[in-house]
């Protein structure tokens, strides 16, 4: 079996009175495509926060490649250079363009030549089909465009682990599509990720695990084919009910 | 035309002279602006977190400066040091603390609205890529917040350049003090100089000012 790359353990996440998480644990495996799907509120991007320290935690741990990720640990930059995310809104930076959007952490962070990053950065976007937008600014770019180079972003630091908030829910329905085509490369080429994600389509096809978070805890857990069409819980049930439409009075139904 | 008085410019040094008066008064607001600018850089930066000591002591500094007219600071520290603490600053010295003092507040105030506009999120895609805090602030925050400060300094250093005309109340002779002398000396000889020095005046100030609004027009589209 594949060698664990994330593991969380018994992860317990506050905000004052309020339980998000609770004692949730959680491995991922090197290669291994995790989609963690459930209803709004349900904590979902809280654990992919926590997962880079974003967020400070009340109980439990969570180790990357069996280090120790502490929110406000000394060795935290480091780590998160393994840890790509991806948002939901892009977050480039607007004052950069998006060559430089993506050259910074690898120039500045791994103190890596301009040199060598720009050659990469360029195949990178070229594989996003975006190569020609390198000296564009974000302002310039389409929601899908500039999802796209916050992935390149994220790609460049060759993180052991990328984390995908939502990162199409802010996203004209027309470019979806572009946005979900180049995770689902990722996945081909072997990355490991762990994906938030309300496209159920795209979460059948991409994820080698299913897991659906309700009630600060994980409630189901199983590969795609299973959780669509045979969902052991009542509430995983119910969860997907709210992705099919019916009309009782339309002939043949 | 109306007699407008311009001749007296042209009487003796005086166009030279206010030519000086108008240096003094730039050298006054620029040095004090200069220095106004780093300090309330490092201020504001600092006072940007919530519940810091210096996000108090600048509200504390920013209530006293505006509620106080420039002018009664300016006798404070002129006038009111020399009793108190047996100082004897010069003029243009205590001119320089006292528009240092008000600069830094308003400069560090701008500086915390600036660096607060910056969404929280801006901030932690950065540290998500592992930029460490100081290099998320030199490379995401400062830049951004940088760029929205531009017209309100620009604003603020101009304000202070006109403010100068205060400090001849403290016997800085300046620009506007030049204006009054030769006006005063040529009462007989051109009874109109009064307009025509206060018009070269207003040009003046113009002229000074000017370049700083399209400086800061320049680099607003620069960064938009």
């Amino acid at each position: 079996m594949a060698e664990t790359v994330l593991s969380i353990s018994h992860l317990t996440k506050r905000f004052d009175a309020q339980t998000i998480l609770e004692d949730l644990s959680l491995d991922v495996r090197e290669g291994e495509v995790v989609v963690i799907v459930g209803s709004s509120g349900c904590g979902k991007s809280t654990l992919l926060r926590c997962i880079n320290a974003l967020e400070n935690i009340q109980g439990g741990e969570i180790r990357l490649r069996n280090e120790p990720v502490i929110h406000g640990g000394k060795n935290l930059p480091e780590l998160r250079q393994k840890i790509g995310m991806v948002f939901q809104n892009y977050e480039l930076f607007p004052h950069l363009t998006v060559l430089d959007n993506i050259l910074l952490a690898p120039m500045k962070a791994q103190k890596r030549s301009r040199q060598e990053v720009r050659e990469e950065a360029l195949a990178l976007l070229e594989r996003v089909g975006l190569k020609e937008k390198a000296d564009s600014w974000p302002r310039q770019l389409s929601g899908g465009q500039k999802q796209r180079v916050a992935i390149v972003r994220a790609l460049i630091m060759h993180p052991e682990i990328l984390l995908f908030d939502e990162v199409t829910a802010a996203l004209d329905p027309e470019m979806v599509r572009e946005v979900l085509d180049v995770i689902v490369n990722l996945a081909d080429q072997g990355k490991t990720m762990l994906i938030v994600t309300h496209e159920m389509t795209f979460a059948r096809a991409v994820a080698d695990r299913i897991i659906l978070l309700e009630d600060r805890q994980i409630l189901e857990e199983s590969d795609p084919e299973t959780f669509f069409t045979a969902p052991k819980t009542e509430q995983a049930k119910k969860f997907l009910q709210t992705f099919e439409f019916n009309r009782k009075n339309k002939a043949g139904a | 035309m109306p007699d407008l008085g311009l001749e007296v410019l042209w009487k003796g040094k005086n166009f030279a002279r206010l030519l000086g008066g108008l240096w003094v008064a730039l050298r006054i607001s620029l040095i004090a602006a200069g220095i106004s600018i780093v300090l309330g850089i490092l201020l504001g930066i600092a006072a940007s977190r919530k519940r810091s000591a210096a996000s108090v002591i600048l509200r504390i500094w920013l209530g006293i400066i505006h509620i106080m007219p420039q002018m009664v600071l300016l006798f404070l520290m002129f006038f009111g040091t020399t009793r108190a603490f047996g100082w004897n600053l010069d003029g243009e010295t205590a001119a320089i603390i006292v528009f240092t003092l008000w600069g830094t507040a308003e400069m560090a105030d701008l500086v915390r609205g600036a660096v607060s506009s910056i969404p929280v999120i801006q901030r932690e895609s950065a540290e998500a890529l592992g930029l460490r805090p100081a290099q998320v602030y030199r490379h995401i925050i400062l830049p951004q917040a940088v760029r929205r400060l531009i017209p309100q300094s620009i604003n603020l250093i101009t304000r202070m350049i006109k403010t100068t005309s205060l400090v001849t109340l403290i016997g800085v002779v300046e620009i506007l003090k030049v204006a009054q002398q030769i006006i005063e000396a040529n009462r007989k000889a051109s009874p109109n100089a009064a307009f025509g020095v206060y018009l070269t005046i207003f040009v003046m100030y113009y002229l000074a000012c000017r370049p700083l609004s399209l400086a800061a027009k320049k680099l607003e589209k620069h960064w938009r």
